[in-house]
């Protein structure tokens, strides 16, 4: 909530001074009113109005209980007083609210300002103006003279009231401002993310989409990876993720992990308050039940569909939900809860939790502790990591970089845009270790991540096998010992 | 789970007679974040795309997209800051994070306004934060004058010696200091005239009243020297990007906590003064005979206890760590808090049933307590037990309540202690989801030393990870106990592990006679049909199934046990028993009266506020001075009469 705006300036005659203000009495009192000033402007006012080396970019500083949010303004030319014009156009916010929204609005203001006086002289010429009273001065502010005023007025109630606003000065300079309130950075995205739209999308008939969306859009179910759906479209893995992730920003997309019965989920604390929510628990029915006449169930037995005519009711979902722990795998607890589970989709079922963050996945990890077995663990502080993406891409896309610099300077016609292939291919045989066969391979790559910090999703995805043979790998001793664990 | 705070400088300035002074900056060259992404900025097509393989980089600035653009403006603006890098080479000394010193010096004393106040200013994304310390109007220092001696005693600071000059490690620097005081007042002053730009009409000194006054006092009083009579000094720091969260964790644990302190030092010997003053001789000596830049800082670090004491706070401030360093003789720490996710929930107070875990080794904090035979501190540290709730410490102890609360809040305050459940074998404990596998390899020889012969922490760490079970069935035998409450002390502490506790409710069916049905819930019992779908297969799993397939077929083997099987839709949880309604009372008679067991029958009311869903069996026992097998035994009872549902979380 803006407190107060003010214009103030560098004078010749009285040094920094403020012209206007708004409200009126905010920064310098008026005789006429009793309003106590915000602030004292004397004391800052060597921030609002400073040397001129750190003019010209943002500065605030904060007073009392208050604020100041400035972009002073210094311009340069011999048509000014001492060849200069110094001023700034300073919002005054409470200390505690949070100012980040407020510095693009600031600075937008403070350009608008600037290209007002540099285009046209406007400032300038409004101080020149018979009967411009001010602030603080018997009188102000006057009406019908000057359009600063009345310009900051619109800003502060606009502002305040529609967190945007649009003033127009004359036929060209016109002040759109809006202040759009901070969102966290979504967190990355990873190859072994499923993406789940929370939100539809706006048509892209009044929405322009993107090129990766479009070719995106009709994988991204809540059921594919990223890797899949970069696969399934033929998008670069990057630009895919690079797509969800303003999906995210715009909290269009939320992401799941990938969804199949060797996962573990186990309830967290907020699971009492999802059990008393019974809004939440009719939600939570209607999400997961499947519709009984799509039900596969119904195309076998009818004297069976009799049993399990009715739908889960909230205590039995809330009994199913509190069976998951850590330690139990989904292919267990199905099992386990077979009949319960006859008109619910199970993945809905854990979707709904992880979504509501009732429910939070249990990965698992595989760490090799075999120190002497294994080549890469000798430096497994940080290569592990970094060893693993160089394998293709990257040396593709390293090389390309030095090879097009090189191409570019050595003052060739045209650089070729792709390297030579067999060159390449060496690369990458070579960043794989010594390339004998198959197996070795697979092993090799598979030994990059068994640092404990991959977990095994993300190993399947990157290794493209399942994680039961992912685990006969591991187990099958070639790789030294592993201890699988999950968390 | 350390925070980045984003400091990157610490400052020192005073104002004397001639004018504000930057006094000390630490580091030599701070490191702008602006700048960094400035320089890649070329690149930047490319370092965007590839983003999401630097983990690192998630919260660097990239707050929203917003950011690029600003990124892209601010370039413009950035010329005049580089220019002194690029101009001679090396980093020009006249200017500290893309400023002029002068420009600097203005901006970061302000007039006498912002005395003993928050001053905080945030000039194109750095943002400086300070407490600044004025003199008394005369221009004097000292408490004999006026102000309280008791005011910064009262900040629980240990008594300060009164030596005039300094802790031994300044001692051989007495000379150089003396000799200062002559020298310097010459050079400095020139340099200041040359830096200065007349082209700067009005300056930020808008109290220019204020040191003429001061010094006409001090000339009255003192000798020549006293021209250079400081006003006031000035600690800040600089962070950044602007968070205001950050700026007031730092200005409210650390610049206002060490303004304080050297107030206090120099009310009592004019420490700031003093130091400031030799520090300034070294600056203007390495000025003078061109000494390179970190020579000069070595000197500084070297040569004043107050330098080294801000190089200290800001090394380990910024880390995220806590700084002990001493001013004047004087001892004094500083952080700043960590808000540790398990303790923000409101659940961890230091209560009488809590325990605590040390995280460090017992005789490592012994030997940091410099009177360790003696002080309580020490005989609590001795004397502690994990195991131990702080209720049963102070009666082993034989100490009040309230002082073993006191002891245990110092500790966790000073990151020494964590707050627990204390460590039983009957508890559950499960791997810790934000558990730090990178340091697994730094810590496996550390524990294979001290339980050799035991399993081995990636051993353990797999046991815990599995189905969850007690921990004293982990256990091999009696004598296996204290190793291993030692070996899940040191998982807890470097939060590889963390208790699994189990929160339930009561339910009741208002139909009491089908209650026997379901007290076969026993999840074994299950015939195994229906794997061919929901086993692996092969390359399958890994991918996710359709929802068409995650609904669960049903064969006709299972139709049978069906009707058994499903709770009865009547069923009904009591989700609140200290406050029931009147069918909940109803039940919960109901269920009372059908308990077997007389004991619990009678206790049956004592236990009902802890099925609620958010209270913890485990700590039944405690709170309500039972035998922990006892309450066990009653859950697994009214589980058994299908009278309970529980669920485990972390």
């Amino acid at each position: 909530m803006l407190k107060a705006i003010f214009y103030a300036r560098f004078h010749p005659g009285r040094g920094p001074s403020v012209i206007h203000q708004y409200p009126r009495g905010s920064i310098v009192r008026e005789s006429s009113s009793n309003t106590v000033p915000l602030l004292s402007f004397s004391d800052i006012s060597a921030y609002v109005i400073p040397p001129y080396e750190l003019c010209n970019q943002a500065l605030s500083i904060c007073t009392g209980e208050y604020r100041v949010l400035g972009f002073p303004i210094s311009l340069e030319d011999a048509k000014y007083e001492r060849n200069r014009f110094t001023f700034n156009v300073c919002f005054v916010l409470d200390e505690g609210t949070d100012a980040q929204p407020w510095e693009q609005v600031v600075k937008k203001a403070a350009a608008f300002f600037r290209a007002v006086e540099e285009e046209d002289g406007l400032l300038q010429a409004e101080e020149r103006l018979e009967g411009l009273k001010w602030a603080g001065e018997d009188g102000y502010p006057t009406e019908q003279v000057g359009v600063i005023h009345t310009l900051l007025e619109a800003i502060m109630e606009e502002v305040n009231a529609y967190g945007e606003t649009c003033v127009r000065i004359d036929d060209i300079h016109v002040l759109n401002l809006r202040l759009t309130p901070r969102r966290p950075a979504p967190s990355n995205v990873r190859a072994w993310n499923v993406p789940l739209l929370i939100r539809a999308l706006p048509s892209p008939e009044e929405w322009t989409w993107d090129l990766t969306l479009q070719r995106i859009h009709p994988h991204i179910d809540g059921v594919k990876h990223i890797q899949r759906i970069a696969d399934l479209a033929d998008v670069e893995l990057k630009l895919v993720k690079r797509a969800i992730r303003e999906l995210m920003y715009h909290e269009r997309a939320i992401l799941l992990d990938i969804f199949h019965f060797q996962a573990i989920y186990a309830p967290t604390a907020d699971f009492a308050w999802f059990a008393k929510d019974g809004d939440m628990l009719e939600e939570c029915c209607q999400y997961v039940t499947v519709d009984p006449a799509k039900s596969i169930i119904r195309r076998g037995n009818q004297e069976l569909s009799k049993g399990i005519d009715s739908n889960p009711t909230p205590t039995a979902i809330v009994g199913l939900y509190s069976s998951l722990g850590p330690g139990l795998l989904l292919h267990d607890f199905v099992l386990a809860h077979e009949a319960q589970l006859a008109n619910i989709d199970i993945r809905r079922f854990i979707t709904f939790g992880v979504l509501k963050g009732f429910l939070r996945r249990v990965h698992k990890y595989a760490l090799a502790v075999d120190t002497t077995s294994s080549r890469e663990l000798g430096t497994s502080d940080s290569s592990p990591s970094k060893s693993k993406p160089k394998s293709s891409e990257d040396i593709v896309k390293q090389f390309d970089r030095a090879w097009k610099k090189a191409a570019l300077t050595s003052g060739w016609a045209t650089p070729p845009t792709e390297p030579p292939a067999p060159i390449v291919a060496a690369i990458i045989s070579h960043s794989n270790g010594d390339a004998d066969g198959v197996g070795d391979e697979e092993d090799e790559k598979l030994r990059g991540y068994l640092d404990g910090k991959h977990c095994m999703d993300e190993i399947c995805v990157a290794v493209g096998m399942s994680e039961k043979r992912v685990v006969e790998e591991i187990k099958s001793g070639r790789l030294g010992e592993v201890v699988l664990f999950n968390k | 789970m350390k925070r980045s705070n984003g400091l990157i400088a610490v400052l020192i300035l005073t104002r004397s007679k001639p004018g504000p002074k930057l006094v000390f900056h630490y580091p030599a060259e701070p490191q702008l974040v602006g700048s960094n992404s400035c320089g890649e900025h070329n690149d930047c097509s490319d370092s965007e795309l590839e983003y999401d393989e630097e983990p690192e980089r998630e919260g660097s600035g990239r707050d929203s997209p917003r950011e690029v653009t600003s990124l892209v403006n601010t370039v413009a603006t950035q010329p005049e800051r580089s220019f002194s890098h690029d101009a001679n080479g090396h980093s020009d000394s006249d200017s500290v994070l893309g400023y002029h010193v002068d420009s600097l010096e203005k901006l970061l004393s302000p007039g006498r306004w912002s005395a003993r106040k928050k001053f905080e200013i945030c000039l194109d994304g750095i943002t400086f934060v300070g407490h600044p310390v004025y003199a008394s109007d005369n221009g004097s220092w000292s408490t004999q004058d006026h102000g309280t001696p008791a005011e910064f005693e009262a900040e629980r600071v240990t008594t300060p010696t009164l030596g005039r000059l300094q802790t031994s490690t300044d001692c051989n620097e007495a000379a150089p200091t003396s000799k200062a005081n002559v020298t310097i007042a010459a050079p400095e002053t020139v340099g200041q005239a040359a830096h200065d730009f007349t082209h700067i009409p009005e300056s930020l000194d808008s109290q220019r009243g204020l040191s003429l006054a001061t010094s006409m006092t001090s000339t009255s009083t003192a000798s020549g020297a006293l021209a250079e009579q400081m006003t006031m000094f000035h600690v800040v720091f600089a962070h950044q990007p602007h968070r205001q969260s950050v700026t007031s964790d730092v200005y409210q644990h650390v610049a206002k906590k060490l303004a304080k302190a050297l107030h206090y030092c120099q009310k009592q010997t004019n420490y700031v003064g003093v130091e400031c003053r030799r520090l300034l001789a070294i600056k203007a000596k390495a000025k003078h005979t061109k000494m390179p830049a970190d020579e000069s800082l070595k000197q500084m670090l070297e040569g004043s206890g107050l330098a080294w004491a801000l190089k200290e706070v800001f090394e380990r401030v910024s880390a995220g760590e806590i700084a002990g360093i001493r001013l004047n003789g004087m001892e004094l720490s500083v952080q700043i808090p960590q808000v540790e996710a398990s303790t923000s929930d409101g659940k961890n107070i230091l209560g009488p049933h809590t325990g605590l875990l040390l995280l460090e080794d017992k005789d490592v904090l012994l030997r940091q307590l410099s009177h360790s035979d003696a002080s309580p501190l020490a005989y609590f540290i001795r004397e502690h037990a994990a195991t131990k709730s702080l209720q049963k410490q102070s009666t082993s102890l034989n100490m009040p309540f309230r002082d073993v609360q006191y002891l245990a809040r110092h500790l966790i305050k000073w990151r020494k202690a964590q707050i627990i459940a204390p460590l039983h074998r009957r508890n559950m404990y499960t791997s810790n989801s934000e558990a730090p596998i990178d340091q697994i390899r730094k810590l496996m020889p550390v524990y294979g030393q001290r339980f050799a012969s035991l399993p081995s922490l990636p051993q353990m760490l797999k046991v815990l990870s599995g189905k969850p079970i007690q921990y004293g069935l982990v256990i091999p035998s009696r004598d296996h106990r204290a190793p291993y409450m030692e070996i899940l002390a040191f998982l807890i502490r470097h939060r590889f592990v963390m208790q699994l506790k189990t929160y339930g409710w009561l339910k009741a069916d208002p139909s009491p006679y089908n209650s026997l049905v379901r007290s076969s819930k026993a999840k074994s019992k299950r015939p195994v049909s229906g794997v061919s779908l929901l086993s692996p297969h092969g390359d399958e799993d890994s991918m996710s199934v359709s929802s068409e397939r995650t609904a669960i077929p049903i064969s006709d083997v299972q139709a049978d046990n069906m009707t058994f099987d499903k709770p009865s839709p009547d069923e009904f949880i009591i989700f609140d028993p200290s406050h029931p309604t009147e069918d909940e009372s109803a039940m919960l008679e109901h269920i009372r009266e059908s308990i077997p067991d007389p004991e619990l029958r009678e206790r049956f009311s004592q236990l009902l506020p802890y099925f609620d869903g958010e209270h913890a069996f485990e700590e039944i026992a405690a709170e309500e001075a039972m035998k922990r097998a006892k309450v066990e035994e009653w859950a697994a009872l009214l589980d058994r009469e299908g009278h309970l549902l529980t669920f485990r979380s972390v």
